[in-house]
């Protein structure tokens, strides 16, 4: 995408962070309910069953709504993220070679896609060749800025910044055909891994 | 931090702009889906947009060497600068008031942040651009300038061009720490 403008990655950080603050209002209220939560789960079939039409109407999940009581946040900026991701792909792949196999259009994601959003590839696709795909980033741009001191203080937070990126994976494998749940974790300051389960039906 | 550490990655921080225009188009899909009325979604975007630009203009000013804006017309030149620098894309100033108090800001045949938007006819007072009215006024705000600005045009509603109507209000004095200055 060498066509492509760019601007500073502060003005896209700000914007981010806005998804979630600005929007919903009272972050107090929702960092309270999510003060537990640092390991971050997205199930949020609902979206993914729409998309993919009324094959797959039997998914609107129990845990999704509950999920949806006590914050609403997560699934909204996750469901932000997949339509960029959907959208993004659609420009990505527009000269691209067709894809061989499932792992072809995994490696797509994790190169072509991740520089195109950060600058820098996945470090680490693993997969344990029945539909799980565990992609580690050591570095990860929304992460790197975190300071190292106060971790406490700001881990639960970090979710928010993870929910998006999320979205977007989700929403760029599906528009690749592939129907998955990926949720993601942060292990350390900046390094976060998602896992992708890829749904068969 | 260590030699090798991570200071190249934070070197290069530049990020795509479509990406920024995608994620921004998303954004304002969910707030109306949320908010449901125009008027209330304008609203939000305002305070979206100023809520960055109030942050935003700190780190303009880390980056540029700018000297204090001596008239509105200097600083109108460093509003352009701004989105030179941040989006990519330089617009024009024009259609200054005689008084010399108001300007706009014009995109021919564009809207910066609207490459891939179609409007729908029952939305077309949806204000896209808002939170670019909301950046500038935040931005202003924190350098003690009070601007009222209005969309004249907007190339997503089959206009020519975007043009921002931006009017100096006054000078906000209250704000600055005792001893500033």
């Amino acid at each position: 995408m060498a066509d492509a403008i760019s601007g500073p990655s502060y003005l896209y950080n700000l914007l981010a962070n806005e998804l979630s603050v600005a929007l919903y209002g009272d972050l107090d209220k929702t960092s309270e309910n999510m003060g537990a939560l640092t390991m971050m789960t997205i199930k949020d079939r609902k979206a993914a069953a729409a998309a993919a039409g009324p094959s797959s109407s039997e998914a609107p999940v129990d845990t999704s709504a509950s999920a949806r009581d006590s914050d609403t946040v997560f699934p909204k900026l996750e469901s932000i993220g997949y339509q960029v991701g959907q959208r993004l792909i659609e420009r990505l792949t527009k000269e691209h070679a067709r894809f061989k196999d499932e792992l072809d259009r995994m490696k797509f994601v994790c190169t072509d896609l991740w520089k195109y959003l950060y600058d820098k590839q996945i470090d680490t696709l693993r997969t344990n060749n029945q539909g799980t795909y565990v992609f580690t980033d050591n570095l990860f741009r929304p992460l790197a800025f975190f300071s190292a001191e106060g971790v406490d203080q700001y881990y639960p937070q970090s979710g928010r910044f993870i929910a998006f990126p999320c979205g977007i994976i989700r929403g760029a494998l599906s528009a690749l055909g592939i129907r998955c749940t990926v949720s993601a974790k942060v292990l350390s300051v900046t390094c976060c891994v998602f896992e992708v389960v890829v749904e068969r039906t | 931090m260590s030699a090798k550490g991570k200071a190249p990655l934070l070197d290069n921080n530049k990020v795509n702009a479509d990406l920024i225009k995608l994620t921004y188009g998303a954004l304002v899909a969910q707030i109306l889906k949320d908010y449901e009325k125009p008027e209330d979604v304008n609203k939000q975007l305002e305070k979206l947009g100023y809520n960055i630009g109030v942050r935003l203009v700190e780190d303009f000013i880390a980056h540029h060497n700018i000297p204090r804006c001596l008239d509105f017309r200097q600083t109108a030149e460093r509003v352009q600068q701004a989105f030179r620098f941040y989006l990519g894309f330089q617009p024009a100033v024009g259609n200054w008031a005689p008084t010399g108090n108001e300007f706009s800001l014009i995109w021919d045949n564009t809207n910066p942040i609207g490459d891939f938007v179609e409007f729908p006819d029952n939305l077309r007072t949806l204000q896209y651009s808002r939170v670019l009215c909301g950046a500038i006024r935040g931005g202003l705000e924190m350098v003690q300038i009070d601007v009222a600005i209005t969309i004249a045009k907007e190339f997503l509603l089959g206009d020519q061009a975007t043009e921002l109507r931006i009017r100096f209000n006054k000078r906000l004095e209250d704000a600055l720490p005792i001893g500033e200055d």
